[in-house]
């Protein structure tokens, strides 16, 4: 018995000498107060998230980026960024036609023609600046966050670098990774046969889905044009407009897929309002243009995908199985 | 005392878990070598989205995306193998940061012939072995068609009477390139970097001439197509000297 337990020992040391630390660790900040470090959870099929590194998860961080996110204390409108981004609807709005709030750790390109580019942190600067050009006085002038932000960042002066930074951390935690298919790749349930078909034509050429919409994240942190247009002007030169470079006319962030389901109208403009629109833009008209992706212009492809009908509504049952409830449901990302 | 050495084997289990392998014991005559990689048309420096160049079979086209991966890089000194690095490394043409890989503790010495692959062996070619980077998630293949990885993406449009239309040469599943540079350089403590150009017409070229028009402008999925162009690939790359 003796011998097992030994032997048990030395193996689960090596076990345990390969896997990365998880557990929540206390630390101070330069004014001395205790902060409580959280880690990112992710599953396997999930890329490295990306942090800035003097910016790390914290619970208080965290708890200070909710409020603020729920605050139009951040706008001159009466708007917060729960306005545009509706916890129901995956952090989406239909009006707005926002781009979700969801898994965005894992990105580094933000806005439908990345018009920024790098960390959370930098993408909420944009937020605080540019969108919603805060006033920090008001937050400093508040009977409640000086000392919130104090115990976080250790400033006794709001600016709007600390505001953007306090966004950041309570996005990150934004995640969803609890999807009917997360379940079965995780082996917890199965699949519906028609689930399973739509899953085989959206990872085969069939459907060609996954090049751009890479497992897992369900996007690429990449820009395509997608051939909903081929005459551009305005807000339809994507990419362009940001780059000037005449190979970005009509290339956009690739979405996410996960929860697509409730993040109607759909592409950038939202001119498609339902998934049925989107599935048939890929079926049958797909339009050319020099900068069009060539993995939509392949001569398979020329036509769309040559989707039957029951194949089609295979594809749009494995993209309901995207759908995360426990995600538009956490009470820890709801308004505090 | 068998149970003594049944844990110290179990010790050294343990900590030999974590190491990576390394099978080449450095000497005072190794050096880290700074391989780099170039990528070329013909000798001409890439220009990326511009649809101006030709293969020998006669279509024009451009590049809008050249990825891929090499492994098993192998140094030989007449038949015998003087160093092997059994990393992969991941090459986005396009990126300006990882073109350069380095090699650590290679011999100095004349070699004679330098072998390696575009893509993993069957050892490595499995779903989600490599670290979950963007650019690997990115590379997946999905399990449904094979699994592991793509080991080359090039893709871009082409002239199809003279109207742009797309192409995407993508080898993964089986069809891994066995690269093979019969050309000798010498490393020395003068001399301790060494270049690679890849030739991208030479994915289209020989042993057999692949067009677009009649071959086909998508590989992914159909063996043949993927096999022909893992064959041609086998001298697209070259020493710089």
């Amino acid at each position: 018995m003796k011998k097992i337990l030994f032997i048990t020992a030395v193996l689960s040391l090596s076990f345990l000498s390969c896997r990365k630390e998880k557990e929540k660790t206390l630390e101070l900040t330069p004014a001395g107060e205790t902060l409580t470090y959280v880690q990112l959870d992710a599953p396997y099929y999930f890329p490295q998230a990306i942090f800035q590194s003097d910016n790390l998860l914290s619970k208080e961080g965290i708890a200070l980026g909710r409020r603020l996110y729920y605050d139009s204390i951040l706008s001159n409108t009466g708007k917060s960024c729960s306005s545009c981004h509706s916890q129901s609807l995956a952090f989406t709005d239909p009006i707005s036609n926002s781009m979700p709030h969801m898994n965005l750790a894992w990105n580094s390109k933000f806005l439908w023609n990345g018009g920024v580019e790098g960390t959370l942190e930098n993408a909420m600067d944009f937020e605080v600046n540019i969108f919603f050009n805060t006033n920090v006085s008001k937050l400093n002038n508040s009977t409640i966050y000086p000392a919130l932000f104090k115990k976080v960042f250790g400033t006794t002066t709001i600016s709007s670098k600390e505001i953007a930074y306090a966004l950041a951390q309570f996005i990150r935690t934004q995640t969803s990774y609890n999807s009917k298919l997360d379940k079965y790749l995780k082996h917890e349930i199965m699949l519906s046969p028609s689930e399973l078909s739509g899953f085989v034509i959206y990872n085969s050429e069939k459907g060609d889905c996954f090049h751009c919409h890479s497992l897992g994240l369900f996007n690429d942190d990449s820009y395509h044009n997608i051939g909903i247009d081929s005459i551009f002007s305005g807000v339809k030169l994507g990419r362009y407009n940001v780059t000037h470079n005449p190979n970005d006319i009509g290339k956009f962030k690739t979405p996410s897929l996960r929860n697509v389901e409730l993040t109607a109208p759909y592409m950038h403009d939202g001119r498609f309002l339902t998934l049925e629109e989107v599935i048939e833009h890929y079926n049958t008209k797909v339009k050319k243009s020099s900068t069009l992706d060539p993995i939509l212009t392949k001569p398979s492809h020329e036509f769309g995908l040559q989707l039957s009908i029951p194949q089609k509504a295979d594809l749009l049952a494995f993209l309901k199985t995207l759908t995360d409830t426990t995600f538009i449901h956490n009470s820890e990302l709801s308004a505090p | 005392m068998k149970l003594l050495l049944k844990i110290i084997c179990m010790m050294l289990f343990a900590l030999t878990s974590c190491k990576k392998d390394k099978e080449i014991i450095p000497t005072a005559l190794d050096a880290n070598i700074r391989l780099s990689i170039s990528h070329s048309i013909n000798g001409s420096n890439i220009y990326f989205d511009s649809l101006v160049y030709s293969n020998d079979a006669g279509n024009i086209y451009e590049i809008n995306k050249l990825e891929y991966y090499i492994s098993n890089i192998t140094f030989f000194r007449n038949d015998t193998v003087i160093y092997k690095n059994k990393n992969i490394y991941y090459i986005n043409a396009q990126s300006t940061n990882n073109h350069s890989i380095l090699l650590d503790y290679v011999p100095f010495g004349t070699y004679s012939r330098i072998t390696f692959n575009i893509g993993l062996d069957s050892m490595h070619n499995l779903d989600y072995f490599l670290p979950n980077t963007t650019e690997n998630i990115n590379m997946v293949w999905p399990t449904m068609m094979g699994g592991g990885y793509h080991f080359l993406k090039l893709e871009g449009h082409y002239l199809i009477a003279a109207v742009p239309s797309g192409y995407a040469v993508h080898l993964g599943n089986k069809s891994i390139v066995n690269c093979i540079i019969n050309d000798g350089f010498v490393l020395s403590s003068n001399n301790t970097s060494l270049e690679l150009m890849m030739n991208v017409n030479e994915w289209y070229k020989t042993p057999q001439l692949y067009n677009f028009n009649t071959d086909g402008n998508f590989t992914m999925g159909d063996s043949v197509l993927m096999n022909k162009i893992a064959a041609n690939g086998y001298n697209a790359f070259s020493i710089k000297h």
